[in-house]
């Protein structure tokens, strides 16, 4: 029969690492802001249709619609698990724009790009694993995955469209050598992502993959 | 979603108003209104609309060559099954038995049955109403399916037939209480104007004999019936776009507006139904929307509206520049789209 790790047995293994991880002289607590870049996205074509004799299909004109790429303000909080284990949570604001490009109305109106501002906010939680083996130099680089909870209100804010996010990635740190009072470390860092989405503002439940890249200011205490 | 002020109706109690709606191969006869059937009762607006249920029916007991009185029967409990099945509609009916009397009888029943008008060479059918003048209830509505035409009541239709089941669908629209709709495409040939399309069973033309695509409902008409007798989360699950048309900084009276869907592609429409060009098209799934704007070019005027003010068809088709998003139980907030002279 194997053995089981129950909920309590890891609790007290994280509260070990943590303790050990504030013994390391790193800080155990790293708070950090930015920017991130997030790829657009597009969704299949919508096309407004009638029914016709024999049960075809009449096209009054067709939709492309596309949530346009945005940047996003971020910020992050972090605490050590163990010497290579970072559990951290992060909070982000955005205001990408969906865009519907209509075409080809059997009425000859022009084509014509429609347009809602959205106001989206994330809301993160994942782990980094740092990859001692590949620093370069005072260059720290790490793998990071996690999951989150996306919010977006469409223009107005009469319309709140929920979904959730899923991420794997990776980055550097680039720690500086300052080190005052309460302050352990600080330095930037820099990742890229593939950024998975699912529901929100998405016109389908399929799940979608952007490209994302950050860049941020961290300190440790 | 109302046009009121069609007839002027005096404010006496209980005034008995007789209407009729007509289904037609080409739209040469007036109807009331679209969507909902109104009044302006001095300066009070009344929705003609049944206020007890189930709305009891009878069938006559006459057939016709290919459909006896028990198909005419089998093909309107259909029918009325297509309108009560619509779970965000309240309305319900139930077949209370064959009659010898005649649909158009002001006898109390509500009727449905064949009847020959071959004067009317372009009507395949017909409702008609009583209406309670002062709270707009309806008290009877009667159908004729003109046997001067071929039908048929066969599963997949059948040539050179008209579909029973898909006629009286749209008349049940109407007995229900709703107008016509003007989603749906038609071109002008040389023998007159014939239908492309249409994605609403309230389209005033019928498409076609052997169709029998107007025996489902589609969004436009489920949320017409729905706005009309709400019901399990309609009014909270559903938001609606409101607005006006302007032209020269004027209202435009008559524009036909369609909300598309941009995620599920579904069309619902409705009219600018005031001198000042204001709209509102309710049931709507809530979520960005598409909104085209142009004037009633796939049928006559007056298969919409009926002794009103002159309906504007001067001005070029276009879309409102942004996306309107319907909220969930609310309206959008009043948008304005200005369109130019052709």
């Amino acid at each position: 029969m194997g053995r089981r790790v129950t909920p309590v047995m890891l609790a007290v293994w994280l509260l070990f690492e943590v303790a050990a991880a504030a013994q390391t002289g790193e800080g155990r607590v790293e708070v950090g802001g930015g920017v991130r870049w997030l790829g657009g996205t597009s969704y299949p074509r919508v096309s407004a249709t009638e029914t016709s004799l024999a049960n075809g299909r009449f096209t009054l004109f067709d939709s492309d619609t596309r949530l346009e790429p945005a940047t996003r303000v971020e910020a992050r909080v972090g605490a050590r698990l163990t010497s290579v284990l970072q559990m951290e949570g992060a909070f982000s604001y955005s205001r990408p724009e969906l865009q519907t490009r209509i075409t080809s109305d059997v009425e000859g109106i022009s084509d014509v790009t429609l347009t809602d501002r959205i106001t989206e906010y994330t809301f993160e939680g994942g782990i980094t694993a740092q990859l001692a083996r590949w620093s370069f130099g005072r260059l720290a680089p790490f793998a990071a995955g996690g999951l989150g909870y996306l919010r977006q209100l469409h223009d107005g804010h009469g319309l709140v469209e929920t979904g959730q996010t899923y991420y794997v990635g990776g980055g550097f740190r680039v720690p500086f050598s300052l080190r005052r009072g309460l302050v352990k470390a600080s330095g930037i860092r820099a990742d890229a992502r593939a950024q998975f989405s699912r529901n929100g503002v998405a016109l389908d439940e399929d799940t979608r993959i952007v490209p994302s890249l950050s860049a941020s200011f961290f300190v440790r205490f | 979603m109302t046009v009121y002020g069609e007839r002027s109706i005096a404010a006496r109690r209980r005034i008995a108003v007789l209407l009729t709606v007509l289904l037609v191969l080409l739209p040469a006869h007036p109807a009331l209104a679209y969507l909902k059937f109104g009044f302006e009762i001095g300066s009070r607006s009344v929705t003609a609309r049944w206020l007890r249920f189930p709305v009891r029916y009878f069938v006559t007991n006459r057939g016709v060559p290919g459909v006896s009185a028990t198909d005419l029967q089998g093909a309107a409990a259909r029918a009325f099954a297509t309108w009560q099945g619509v779970p965000t509609a309240a309305i319900t009916y139930d077949f209370a038995g064959f009659t010898s009397n005649q649909p158009g009888e002001d006898d109390g029943r509500t009727t449905l049955g064949f009847q020959s008008v071959p004067e009317l060479d372009r009507v395949l059918a017909s409702t008609s109403f009583l209406i309670d003048g002062l709270t707009g209830e309806l008290l009877e509505a009667d159908i004729f399916f003109n046997s001067a035409f071929a039908w048929s009541v066969a599963a997949g239709g059948e040539r050179n037939r008209w579909d029973l089941e898909t006629i009286a669908v749209h008349e049940i629209g109407h007995l229900s209480g709703l107008g016509h709709s003007a989603i749906g495409e038609t071109e002008v040939g040389a023998s007159g104007r014939r239908v492309l399309a249409a994605e609403a069973v309230m389209f005033p033309i019928a498409l076609g004999t052997n169709d029998v695509s107007g025996r489902l409902l589609r969004p436009d008409d489920v949320a017409g019936i729905s706005d009309l007798y709400p019901d399990g989360g309609f009014n909270d699950d559903t938001g609606s776009v409101s607005g006006r048309i302007t032209k020269s900084g004027a209202g435009v009276f008559g524009a036909h507006i369609v909300a598309f869907d941009i995620a599920k592609g579904e069309l619902v429409g409705n009219f600018s139904l005031r001198a000042d060009g204001q709209f509102s098209i309710a049931g709507l799934r809530p979520g960005p929307h598409a909104i085209r704007v142009e004037p009633i070019d796939d049928a006559d005027t007056d298969s919409f509206f009926d002794n009103v003010d002159p309906v504007d068809l001067n001005f070029r088709s276009k879309y409102y520049e942004q996306l309107v998003i319907v909220p969930r139980g609310a309206d959008s907030g009043a948008i304005e789209v200005e369109v130019a002279g052709k």
